[in-house]
């Protein structure tokens, strides 16, 4: 069994290694946070660690780009339908029309 | 007291004209891809806007009027058409989805699905994959890639929990890669080139 505390984690704690919160940020973690980072619902601490993960292993970063890049080509690419001018004008007649009488 | 009902009236009217009305283009949007018909949307529109106007008073001035519409649309949906279609009832997906949160990534991986080939897919090819999804995954596509609702939004849109809108957030963005990838090979897309 590990030993509860030592000197790294200890110099971790007291901000004595710069990178602490990078080497306590996996690969896994930031795998798993991908979906939530792209469609912003980590936490501003959670966003943080993360970014802080990704600046530093580009595999990862590659990752979160290429999901990211996903994200944003469906967005442009999934036709809008755009309502008619008349089916505005229409509603608007029947409820503030009738709202009116 | 005339008076006074008509003071009601018009501060109705005008909350209508300026937070409800400006959502008319993003819900037939939704409308449309929901239903696929031209007709069916404006009618979903339309019994959208007419039961908005009935609860007025349950809306809170301020607070989130699209959310709150696009549940009322969605319901308007599920009650009225997806009845009518006869669509047999949508299981629940999640029942027998194992969510792999790794596979986000690794999905990805055995393809290079960056610029190159999004420039060869045309619109038309991304749009129909989304119509062809299950119903209940192509509403989450559209509710957050589409609108860029919050999980928590689609959550109370669509009456489920916040971790279901994820998993099935998952689910339908990798339901989506595999069409477009199936699509991107018959077009001659090479893999590891």
């Amino acid at each position: 069994m590990q030993k509860k505390w030592g000197i790294k984690r200890i110099a971790e704690a007291l901000g004595l290694i710069s990178k602490s919160k990078e080497k306590m940020y996996s690969c896994k973690d930031t795998l798993k946070s991908v979906m939530m980072a792209l469609d912003g619902e980590l936490s501003t601490d959670e966003e943080k660690a993360f970014l802080a993960h990704v600046n530093h292993c580009s595999r990862c970063l590659e990752k979160y780009e290429i999901e990211k890049s996903f994200k944003q080509f469906l967005t442009e690419k999934i036709l809008r339908h755009h309502i008619p001018d008349q089916l505005v004008d229409q509603i608007r007649s029947r409820i503030l029309g009738k709202a009116d009488s | 007291m005339a008076e006074q009902t008509n003071i009601i009236k018009r501060s109705n009217n005008d909350l209508f004209e300026k937070e409800f009305l400006p959502h008319a283009d993003a819900l037939y949007n939704f409308a449309f891809h929901l239903t696929y018909k031209e007709e069916d949307a404006n009618d979903l529109v339309q019994d959208t806007f007419l039961k908005a106007f009935r609860f007025i008073d349950s809306y809170e001035r301020g607070t989130n009027a699209k959310a709150w519409l696009f549940k009322i649309l969605k319901n308007g949906f599920i009650n009225e058409y997806r009845r009518k279609t006869r669509q047999p009832n949508e299981v629940d997906y999640e029942d027998f989805l194992t969510y792999q949160e790794t596979d986000t990534a690794a999905s990805v991986g055995d393809m290079d699905l960056r610029e190159d080939l999004f420039k060869g897919l045309i619109g038309d090819e991304v749009t129909k994959a989304v119509n062809e999804l299950p119903v209940d995954f192509r509403t989450v596509i559209l509710l957050s890639d589409v609108e860029g609702f919050t999980y928590e939004e689609i959550a109370k849109i669509i009456d489920i929990p916040i971790g279901t809108v994820r998993s099935r957030l998952h689910r339908a963005r990798n339901l989506m890669k595999e069409k477009l990838r199936d699509y991107a090979k018959k077009m001659g897309y090479k893999e590891n080139r």
